[in-house]
């Protein structure tokens, strides 16, 4: 890649329309579940697989569950996406607000990242 | 032209104990998504801090935050190093732009807070943090618009980075104003104290009005009340 395509990638990245959402991880073959929120819903999922695998300071009981159930039968879903907020007070907040509710909806655990 | 009402009562509320607020539009705990703001105007807060209490050390960005102080005072520190005690009159304006980290508290052991929070998107991210805060007597705002708030500082308003003028009024029974709404511009209007008229349309404390598309607006005052008006555009 060329350093001009590498710009354009860069460019295009941050500013591309950030949106937030609340997800929710399961594994197959268990009842477990575990809902969070993230103030870019684009790329949550990448950097949790990526903590899973490199290092364990993310939820302890998913950790354990990603070592014993593997990558493969993890499932990421997308239950909400809304309107980035642009300051920080207001993303906590909502984000907050939402992880509640969709946690007790789904009877999930609240997922500490 | 369009008139639609926000009641006191349809806001958002919470009782913290420490802390009674109202929510005109989506904040912290209370979400609807059908009141995510008006324009630019993001979020009117109504609230009462008890004396002692307030908000510890916490952040924001890119947001034009306005305070308007109703009763007692607010202490505020933030990380530019900024330290000060807003009155009852003063108004503060703070752009948190690429990042800033602030606290309030109620300075008065014994006397209850009652302010405004009003937070307004600015027209662009990324301005470098600030602070302002001045004075604005009452007499300045008896039976008219006064201007608090503008993007280019005129008549001695605070500056915010966003195409808005707010006015602050005190209103004794019987003044009138007129104002045109300009197309494309959007007003609100926010009671604090007391009640009045806004042509047909009676407000009493807490309630919300929101404006748009071209006319003109009759505000009567009855009794006395004191307001916030927003053109925004």
């Amino acid at each position: 890649m060329s350093k001009q395509q590498n710009k354009d990638l860069k460019t295009q990245f941050l500013e591309r329309k950030q949106e937030m959402g609340i997800f929710q991880i399961s594994f197959e073959d268990s009842e477990s579940l575990w809902v969070g929120g993230a103030p870019d819903i684009s790329t949550i999922q990448n950097r949790i697989v990526f903590t899973l695998k490199h290092s364990n300071a993310i939820d302890n009981d998913l950790s354990y569950m990603y070592k014993h159930h593997g990558e493969a039968k993890m499932r990421f879903e997308i239950l909400e996406k809304f309107e980035f907020e642009p300051d920080a007070y207001l993303r906590r907040g909502i984000l907050k607000t939402k992880i509640t509710h969709w946690a007790e909806t789904r009877n999930a655990k609240i997922m500490r990242i | 032209m369009n008139i639609v009402k926000r009641g006191a009562d349809e806001r958002g509320k919470a009782d913290h104990g420490w802390l009674k607020t109202a929510h005109s539009f989506s904040f912290a705990n209370y979400y609807d998504e059908n009141f995510m703001g008006f324009g630019p105007l993001r979020v009117i807060n109504d609230d009462y801090i008890a004396g002692g209490a307030g908000f510890p050390t916490h952040p924001h960005d890119n947001m034009e935050i306005v305070t308007y102080v109703l009763d007692g005072a607010l202490e505020h520190k933030d990380s530019l190093g900024n330290g000060s005690v807003i009155q009852a009159g003063d108004v503060q304006r703070m752009t948190a732009g690429t990042g800033i980290r602030h606290s309030e508290f109620n300075p008065s052991k014994t006397q209850t807070c009652h302010l405004l929070q009003i937070w307004i998107l600015p027209d662009k991210n990324g301005y470098q943090p600030s602070y302002e805060q001045k004075q604005f007597s009452r007499e300045d705002k008896l039976g008219k618009l006064r201007l608090i708030a503008s993007n280019d500082g005129r008549d001695g308003s605070v500056t915010i980075n966003q195409k808005a003028s707010v006015y602050a009024s005190i209103f004794n029974d019987g003044d009138t104003h007129s104002m045109k709404v300009v197309q494309g511009h959007g007003i609100w209007i926010q009671m604090a104290k007391g009640g009045m008229m806004v042509n047909d349309v009676e407000l009493v404390e807490g309630d919300g009005l929101a404006i748009w598309d071209e006319g003109e607006i009759t505000i009567k005052g009855k009794g006395e009340s004191e307001f916030i008006l927003f053109d925004l555009g």
